[in-house]
């Protein structure tokens, strides 16, 4: 039974902490996000299993952590206010051209950031070559080029 | 919902703008729990350890206020001089205590253990009578929430507390 319990305590404080934390906080921007991430999961590890190493007390963990997530896809499908809660919702942050700062500056996003990502998805080089740059509700940057005779 | 120029997304920045409020809310929360922690208010701490009775009379014993489950914790028994009689000392402890944690070691050794309806009671050799000296009970708690505890001498003082134990 209580291994049950753990499961879920466990993944609700999760879903909490990492919420309370920001989208960006663990989006495997630096190195270092997955080494936190390994330490993180270690930490919590020893707290579900205690001292039952069985394979039933394994089973019965995946399949409440996996049963837990799967209600909470079917609720957050229904309602869009417990998905908002949930997920959160994405945010512009740069909207025709002109950066939001006060949205970036909130959520702990710099232009480099943005920069980096225009990178990495369109090979863009520079600010005012990105359109809409969206921060997505997993963390990560999109960005939307300017098309070819727009400027 | 909000939809900016072209771009087709379903941002709310209302909604946003409240997460943003609470987030920083539980960062002092966060911050809050790492400084409680740190002062022993989870276990192991300057505000956790605790000491019932007279440190210099003939019986105190020093614990923690608040442990945590399948965590090792102690329970040093000091016992002040002149409580034995004949190189002896009778340690008494209620047995809904013991019930509650496991007994992992205790030194020295007790030359015996007897059990009664509602206690156990440890038999100590004790080699300078005139002198203070000290049981330790190294003890893992498998039971939650609040404990209590009575600790003795036999046909001596006693001396109660209670235990928080943390999940």
């Amino acid at each position: 039974m209580d291994t049950i319990v753990r499961a879920a305590v466990v993944y609700l404080f999760l879903l909490l902490i990492f919420r309370l934390a920001g989208k960006r906080t663990l989006a495997s921007i630096t190195t270092f996000d997955l080494v936190l991430t390994l330490i993180i999961s270690e930490a919590v590890q020893q707290a579900l299993i205690d001292t039952d190493n069985s394979l039933t007390n394994a089973l019965l963990l995946v399949v409440t952590l996996v049963g837990i997530d799967i209600g909470l896809s079917l609720v957050k499908q229904r309602s869009k206010a417990v998905a908002r809660v949930v997920d959160g919702s994405p945010l512009v942050l740069i909207r025709d051209g002109t950066p939001l700062v006060d949205r970036m500056r909130n959520e702990r996003v710099s232009p480099d950031d943005v920069l980096a990502s225009a990178r990495a998805q369109a090979g863009l080089q520079r600010l005012d070559e990105i359109r809409h740059a969206v921060l997505e509700v997993g963390g990560t940057i999109t960005v939307v080029p300017v098309r070819d005779g727009e400027r | 919902m909000e939809t900016v120029g072209q771009l087709q997304v379903e941002e709310d920045p209302r909604f946003t703008r409240r997460e943003w409020r609470l987030q920083r809310v539980g960062w002092i929360a966060m911050l809050a729990v790492a400084l409680a922690g740190l002062v022993g208010l989870a276990g192991r701490g300057p505000l956790s350890s605790a000491t019932a009775g007279e440190p210099a009379g003939a019986l105190a014993v020093r614990y923690e206020r608040i442990v945590r489950h399948e965590a090792p914790t102690q329970l040093r028994i000091r016992l002040g001089p002149g409580v034995a009689r004949k190189g002896r000392v009778r340690v008494v402890l209620d047995r809904g205590y013991l019930e509650g944690v496991e007994i992992e070691w205790v030194l020295p050794e007790p030359a015996a253990v007897a059990a009664a309806a509602d206690r156990f009671i440890y038999d100590f050799a004790i080699a300078e009578p005139d002198r203070a000296g000290e049981v330790v009970f190294g003890l893992r708690p498998d039971r939650l929430w609040r404990r209590r505890a009575r600790v003795g001498l036999e046909r001596g003082p006693a001396v109660e507390f209670t235990q928080l134990v943390l999940p």
